[in-house]
């Protein structure tokens, strides 16, 4: 068995692209790097993604810019005996945390603070490794950025637990809860995050593997 | 790739771009990337036919869930009960119109689409026909699955059930739970997808009706 362990000093073992092959994305079929469509399914092939680590910075920034409004504005506004309170969405959570229900105050914490943000660093972090062509945990990085796919659509809980409030909480004149703006713009995060991880190829790590240093 | 085997296929790691063959894989088996540990294919599976009535049911449950009272709210003798489609006309129609589309799309549309796109594919399966508009609609099927939140959603009425249960007593209408058990079949439908065995199908099936010319770089 420890034959097979990687020596450091060996050099990494070819990728498919060295060896004049690649793979079709949506039907995983294996042809030769000159075809510019696959033989199987005739979808258009690209060895890699297009302007990869343009697109995810694209789309990371507009995500950043949305984050703004959508911690500033509120997401809920409460009309208690007619008079409005805003809530924002740290506003939220703290005053669950402050009632006492900790379960709650930290999902919402996590899914709609700690996700979002961590999703933005990680995918920012991801790309500027493809940049500086850092080979080093190559594996690690990947496997984060799976996470960070599996996570994405999971902070929508937020929005849906808005909609289910303006929905539930219409007790005639004693109560009632409004959306506030800054529901969309936190959509608009977590939409914008997603698809800046589909725009991310994970690939493009790996070739740093096979650059010479200058 | 002219030393295909019957069984064992070639295959690229989409993560990683790694060549690797996979071995014919049994019930319950797994085959991982050497080189950056993804799952690349796992053995067990449901056949055509399975899949196929798990898309139906999923798709019926859909249907029946949107028009019945789905969820409640009595506070102090007034009791209000509304269905998943009425709640989604009041907040697109008294409160913030895009909230009520964008959960629309992501709670029913994209679902229901993913769910006729997948029935249409496995039908043709069970009859061993060719179908020419197979690739775009795997895609739909494949890639929409990242964007159906169903799950999420169920997560967020939970959370926001507990938030306001001390303010009332919640009443769970009968589309609550048929709501539930819909994602249970969505779940096992998309889940249980394996994307070689579809292509291979395809493939098989489409040599056999006609000489088809998709093998062919255009």
């Amino acid at each position: 068995m420890k034959t097979a362990t990687a020596q450091p000093d060996s050099p990494p073992k070819p990728s498919a692209v060295q060896q004049g092959l690649t793979t079709c994305r949506s039907c995983a079929e294996v042809f030769s790097i000159e075809l510019h469509k696959c033989p199987r399914c005739g979808a258009p092939v690209r060895v890699r993604k297009m302007r990869c680590v343009q697109n995810t910075v694209a789309l990371l920034i507009t995500s950043i810019i949305l984050f703004i409004p959508a911690n500033i504005l509120p997401v809920t506004v409460t009309y208690q005996f007619g008079r409005p309170s805003e809530s924002t969405i740290i506003g939220g959570v703290i005053s669950l945390w402050n009632y006492g229900d900790y379960l709650i105050a930290s999902v919402i914490f996590i899914a709609s603070v700690v996700v979002p943000l961590a999703k933005i660093l990680v995918l920012s972090y991801l790309c500027a490794s493809v940049i500086r062509q850092d080979r080093k945990s190559l594996v690690a990085k990947t496997r984060l950025f799976q996470i960070t796919e599996i996570l994405g659509k999971w902070s929508m809980i937020d929005v849906f637990v808005v909609v289910t409030l303006v929905t539930l909480v219409q007790v005639g004149s004693l109560m009632t809860i409004q959306s506030g703006p800054g529901i969309i713009a936190f959509a608009g995060v977590v939409i914008s995050t997603m698809f800046a991880a589909t725009t991310f190829d994970t690939r493009m790590l790996w070739d740093a593997q096979y650059c010479d240093d200058d | 790739m002219s030393e295909d085997s019957p069984k064992s296929h070639e295959h690229i790691c989409h993560h990683c771009d790694y060549l690797v063959e996979i071995p014919p894989l049994a019930r319950g088996e797994k085959a991982y990337c050497p080189r950056c540990k993804t799952l690349l294919r796992s053995g067990s599976r449901f056949s055509f036919e399975t899949s196929f009535y798990l898309a139906l049911t999923s798709f019926i449950l859909l249907l029946l869930s949107t028009p019945f009272p789905f969820l409640g709210f009595n506070a102090g003798g007034r009791e209000q009960i509304v269905s998943l489609w009425g709640s989604l006309i009041n907040i697109f129609e008294q409160d913030r119109p895009l909230l009520a589309i964008i959960t629309f799309l992501f709670i029913v549309v994209i679902p229901a689409i993913i769910l006729l796109c997948a029935m249409a594919l496995f039908r043709s399966f069970c009859g061993k026909k060719c179908m020419k508009n197979f690739p775009w609609l795997f895609k739909v099927v494949y890639y929409g699955g990242a964007w159906a939140m169903v799950e999420v959603f169920v997560v967020g009425i939970l959370v926001s059930l507990v938030k306001i249960s001390s303010l009332a007593i919640i009443l769970y209408g009968p589309s609550f739970y048929i709501y539930c058990l819909f994602v249970i079949t969505f779940t096992l439908t998309l889940g249980n997808l394996d994307k070689e065995l579809l292509w291979e199908a395809w493939e098989e099936f489409g040599n056999e009706n006609s000489n088809s010319t998709a093998r062919q770089p255009a």
